[in-house]
């Protein structure tokens, strides 16, 4: 569980801070970084779970 | 498009001082877009870094130091891990100084915390950078159309070039 949230909040700030960075425009900032959070959350919970299905 | 901060916002006039805004934007989380009067990106990009790194300390991660392995790939290893950790700048020197982040490998999260520290130090210097940018008063709605133009182009190009390469076949 903590290893999940982690993964969370991770993605939650590399979102933020990528978004955060590229522009100045607020609406663009969250717009970003809701996707990049999105792309991040699902693209890491579906390796892990490839990883926990083909682990022997 | 809308400047979050375009009325309170200022500029420096040299880059010697943007270069002055990006050191203090490195040594203090936040600082730089303080300077430049940027509150809110500030204040959300402090609190973000804060709270990687407190984590990072708190799931017992470690921080690299700049000190020589038993091998040379393990230098190397603490060398990069260093770069990127000095990346917290105040952060990094309270931690060391006070043995904070030591970390115990035998904790389960040790390696989470690890990712942690790291990635507060390159969120640190990421925002350092977007501080000298926005020092400088660099346009990023410009730069990003530029982008897509170059883009845009570069793929027309290919296609032209496509196409009369295949012009080409069909008259030999």
């Amino acid at each position: 569980m903590t290893h999940f949230l982690c993964l969370i909040y991770l993605s939650f700030a590399i979102s933020t801070v990528v978004a955060t960075t590229a522009t100045n425009d607020p609406a663009k900032i969250l717009k970003r970084a809701a996707k990049y959070f999105g792309l991040m959350t699902v693209g890491s919970i579906a390796v892990g779970w490839l990883m926990f299905l083909l682990s022997p | 498009m809308k400047d979050w901060e375009a009325a309170s916002a200022r500029v420096v006039s040299n880059k010697a001082a943007a270069a002055g805004v990006f050191l203090l934007a490195i040594l203090v989380p936040g600082a730089g877009h303080l300077y430049l009067r940027r509150r809110k990106k500030a204040l959300l990009l402090a609190s973000i870094i804060i709270v990687t790194f407190v984590l990072g300390v708190h799931l017992q991660g470690k921080l690299f130091t700049f000190e020589k392995g038993q091998s040379g790939s393990e230098t190397l290893i603490n060398s990069i891990g260093s770069l990127a950790g000095l990346g917290s700048g105040i952060l990094y020197f309270i931690a060391v100084g006070f043995g904070l982040a030591k970390g115990q490998i035998d904790q389960p999260t040790f390696e989470i915390g690890i990712t942690f520290l790291l990635s507060a130090g390159l969120f640190n210097i990421l925002a350092a950078v977007d501080a000298y940018r926005c020092s400088i008063g660099y346009d990023y709605d410009a730069a990003e159309a530029a982008r897509l133009q170059a883009q845009k182009e570069k793929k027309a190009k290919k296609r032209a070039r496509r196409e009369s390469s295949r012009r080409d076949k069909e008259h030999k």
